[in-house]
């Protein structure tokens, strides 16, 4: 429109930064005065110690780390039966597979430069070669956490010394090839690289494995395992490379069906995985064909026509009215006995019929607003004949899953119930309408003002006693409801923050249009409130992450109850007694690498959405 | 031009409004026939915004009648949305939606309150950028676009909605110098195709040039109501008169 007139340009390049010394750097960050100096000389001596007492209590001869190695089967699935193995290694390889893909069509992972690289690795050489001198030294001046000491050996001090020598070597030269700051060698290279060498590490190192009380031998890692990861991990590094390979052969419309299915697929796999595969759920055919398919069938076409009805813009007054009636019918089904599926479609129905009017419309809206009410129906009723139906699972206790997959099984559980919730809750917390406004806050306050703890004895000490007679609720399945309903609370109040931060000409701007409340809410103000609370939200996540290991106090087999309470107290086959130090450091460690990986998926989202920000 | 038999568009009677114990508006009777393009001016605080947005009752009058195209504002959720989707509006600050595109934007509204075909709001939308002189920006985020370009898109916005009348709140106070002209051409064009346009303004060529009628309001009330010749070379009240002497 406007032409510009572009004069000559007379822009230069900016001036190379004059060289600077390492000791020049040093005395400009660690001592640029007499207060930073000695912040600095305090800070580097916790760090020496920490090392030194650290390293040497890990690799104190006292440890039992074969307590962690023995029970690794136990920490991560507890007593599943080992001849069904199978199922579990079919559901992490589905999940790394599934990685795999994802990582290249969401082309994860940019490039580096050789000098970078180079300095990581000089850095973790160095690193590993300098803590063990530190260990060596054994210095334990004021805090004594390992008795006795020197428990880093000269041997295992040059072994270490050594490998750190080389990989700081094979750093340095990185940073001396020809142009190290281009920025040429792919992140997901080095990934494959590294794992790699998991593999290979795999079939070399040896881990203690006790063959009498206090006596180990070391031995590879089982087979059980080395044959398996390594099938995983190929599979997932093939999963890359058809990603990769796709990416770059389809077109731009053939890909986003691809990146919207793999959305489907991820979305779908925890309940596949949780209800099917791990589960096996023992299928009534005669209640499959007799009950549910009619059930889903009935509902989805008889409700499907209801709603083609409704979602036309022909429907008017008489539309509302029976959208009414069915909310009615809805509300009237609770006062008498049925199986609970069939209210829980009647509510559904009743939702999506109030809805019809504002999300329905001529042809393709009204299109899609019937396939979401079709897949509803099938996902519902597929899900509730999943729960419904015995799993054939044989395992000593009350659930089929233990250990880090119930901790997994619980958190995900949680915050994907949580999720509508809690964004339910915000909306009624911030809504204009009295009722709705103080029943959000009500809950809210008290549900954040009880510690989670608290709720948890709730439901394991007086839920089943306000439940209806017959109904009978498993321990896993009381936790979910109140982890689901504490975390909801918080969520709400993260969401509200990011809901009142959304400024007032966008609500102008939409009622000028002619949105009503909920298309406004819909379409506007929650796809914002979402984006800007993001980080809290993944702060959410993490803590009921963690947040789950508190289901060890009403006697629930989670990771952090294996580590804590079921190895500790093993006599049989070995006494691992008092090996709690042990367990609980492994724990500390998985804990943490889930949790950094999260923050880190967290800080790349934010990155990500921040594109269309004003 | 407007016909002289024109219908009358916009009848407002007596409209009075209050912020707190504050009157901003004080008895505002005036009417807009269709295809008029009216002006607004006045010193700050003098109502004119308010005016405006009590006609699609983003504020609402406390006294007083206002009728939009025979139907008259009143507490009536649905005749409030009914007149809001034939009411275009564009405010000082664009308020264009940050995490939409472009052409999300423009056919968010027509897809679900017109209920409209997808494919169709979409040609529309094309057009309308068109129109408006952007159409390669289609696929960009509101953010990476300069404030002349902003403004534009939330014209088309508007105008996707096939609205009768088109309400500007300071249309070209938020934005630079070079970009204002941009702006006001597109105005120019939408007011030479015959749409009835209320525009409050501080952009006293855009009045003289394009202005069927100039009204002035101070302390909540009209003061001067005429054309922009009566208006510019003739003003009948003293406050006018000042007025103007400080502007031109």
């Amino acid at each position: 429109m406007t032409d510009r007139i572009i004069t000559t340009d007379i822009s230069e390049t900016p001036p190379e930064p004059p060289p600077r010394s390492t000791a020049h750097w040093i005395r400009e960050n660690l001592f640029p005065s007499l207060g930073s100096s000695v912040l600095t000389i305090f800070a580097t001596g916790i760090i020496l110690f920490g090392v030194s007492g650290l390293l040497n209590f890990l690799m104190n001869p006292a440890r039992r780390w074969d307590a962690v190695t023995f029970n690794m089967r136990l920490l991560m699935i507890q007593a599943y039966p080992v001849e069904q193995f199978a199922r579990v290694w079919v559901s992490v390889g589905i999940v790394f597979v599934l990685l795999g893909f994802s990582l290249a069509v969401y082309r994860v992972g940019g490039k580096i430069s050789a000098h970078r690289l180079g300095q990581t690795v000089m850095t973790v050489g160095i690193s590993i070669g300098g803590a063990f001198v530190l260990g060596y030294l054994n210095l334990q001046p004021f805090f004594n956490i390992d008795p006795g000491g020197g428990s880093v050996t000269p041997k295992a001090t040059v072994i270490a010394v050594v490998v750190g020598a080389i990989l700081a070597a094979i750093g340095w030269g990185l940073t001396r090839v020809k142009n190290p700051k281009e920025e040429r060698i792919p992140v997901m290279a080095v990934v494959g690289v590294l794992l790699g060498l998991v593999i290979v590490a795999m079939w070399t190192v040896k881990l203690p494995v006790p063959v009498a009380d206090n006596e180990v031998v070391y031995q590879n890692v089982a087979s059980s395992t080395a044959i398996p990861w390594t099938v995983i991990i190929i599979l997932s590094a093939v999963g890359y490379v058809v990603g990769l390979l796709a990416s770059r052969s389809m077109g731009e419309k053939a890909f986003a069906i691809v990146r919207r299915t793999l959305v489907a697929l991820w979305v779908a796999s925890f309940p596949v995985i949780v209800l099917v595969i791990l589960r096996d759920p023992e299928v009534d055919m005669g209640k499959t064909f007799g009950w549910y398919l009619p059930l889903a069938l009935g509902f989805g076409l008889i409700g499907g026509a209801l709603l083609f009805y409704l979602a036309g813009s022909k429907a008017g007054e008489a539309g509302r009215a029976i959208a009414a009636l069915i909310v009615i019918v809805a509300a009237v089904s609770f006062f008498f006995p049925m199986e609970f599926i069939v209210r829980f479609l009647l509510v559904s129905l009743a939702v999506f019929a109030l809805g019809a009017h504002t999300f329905g419309g001529e042809g393709s809206a009204r299109r899609a607003y019937l396939t979401v009410w079709g897949i509803w129906v099938v996902v519902l009723v597929y899900m509730i004949a999943l729960v419904a139906t015995p799993s054939t699972i044989e395992v000593p206790g009350s659930f089929f899953l233990g250990g880090l997959f119930l901790t997994f099984v619980l958190a995900i559980t949680s915050i994907a119930l949580s999720f509508p919730l809690g964004v339910l809750l915000a909306l009624g917390r911030t809504s204009t309408m009295p009722i709705f406004r103080i029943m959000s806050t009500v809950y809210i306050e008290v549900m954040r003002g009880v510690p989670l703890i608290t709720w948890l004895l709730v439901a394991f000490l007086m839920l089943p006693v306000a439940l209806p007679q017959g109904v009978e609720l498993g321990g896993v399945m009381r936790a979910i409801i109140f982890m689901t309903l504490f975390s909801a609370a918080y969520l709400a109040e993260n969401v509200r923050g990011g809901l009142q931060s959304i400024p007032r000409g966008q609500y102008e701007a939409s009622e000028a249009l002619g949105m009503s409340t909920v298309q406004l809410t819909v379409f506007i103000t929650l796809p914002q409130a979402l984006r800007a609370v993001i980080p809290a939200l993944v702060g959410q996540v993490i803590a009921l992450f963690k947040d789950t290991s508190l289901v060890t106090i009403v006697g629930l087999f989670d990771f952090l109850h294996i580590a804590r309470q079921v190895i500790p107290n093993q006599s049989t086959p070995f006494n691992f007694l008092g090996s709690i130090r042990e367990t609980l450091i492994f724990a500390a460690f998985i804990y943490w690498i889930f949790t950094f990986t999260f923050s880190r998926i967290s800080l790349r989202l934010e990155k990500k959405l921040g594109v269309g920000e004003r | 031009m407007v016909a002289s038999d024109a219908k009358d568009f916009i009848v407002c009677e007596g409209v009075k409004k209050w912020f707190g114990d504050f009157q901003v508006l004080k008895g505002v009777t005036t009417t807009v026939k269709e295809g008029e393009v009216v002006v607004v001016i006045g010193p700050s605080g003098s109502g004119k915004s308010t005016f405006i947005r009590c006609i699609n009752r983003l504020e609402a009058h406390q006294e007083g009648t206002i009728i939009v195209d025979d139907i008259e504002l009143t507490n009536d959720l649905r005749n409030i949305e009914k007149i809001r989707s034939e009411v275009g509006m564009v405010f000082q600050q664009f308020n264009l939606f940050p995490h939409l595109t472009v052409i999300d934007n423009i056919t968010l509204a027509p897809l679900w309150v017109r209920k409209n075909p997808r494919s169709e709001s979409e040609q529309i939308a094309t057009e309308l950028l068109e129109r408006v002189g952007i159409p390669e920006q289609a696929d960009k985020y509101p953010g990476q676009l300069s404030g002349g370009q902003q403004q534009r898109v939330a014209i088309a916005r508007a105008l996707a909605m096939r609205p009768k009348v088109m309400l500007f709140d300071e249309p070209t106070s938020a934005l630079d110098p070079e970009m204002i002209k941009e702006v006001l051409d597109v105005m120019k064009e939408l007011a030479k195709s015959g749409m009835t346009m209320i525009v409050v303004t501080h952009e006293m060529g855009f009045a003289r040039e394009v202005a069927d009628r100039v009204l002035f309001f101070d302390y909540g009330e009209i003061v001067e109501d005429g054309t922009p010749e009566h208006f510019f070379t003739n003003p009948q009240h003293d406050r006018t008169k000042l007025f103007l002497s400080q502007i031109l």
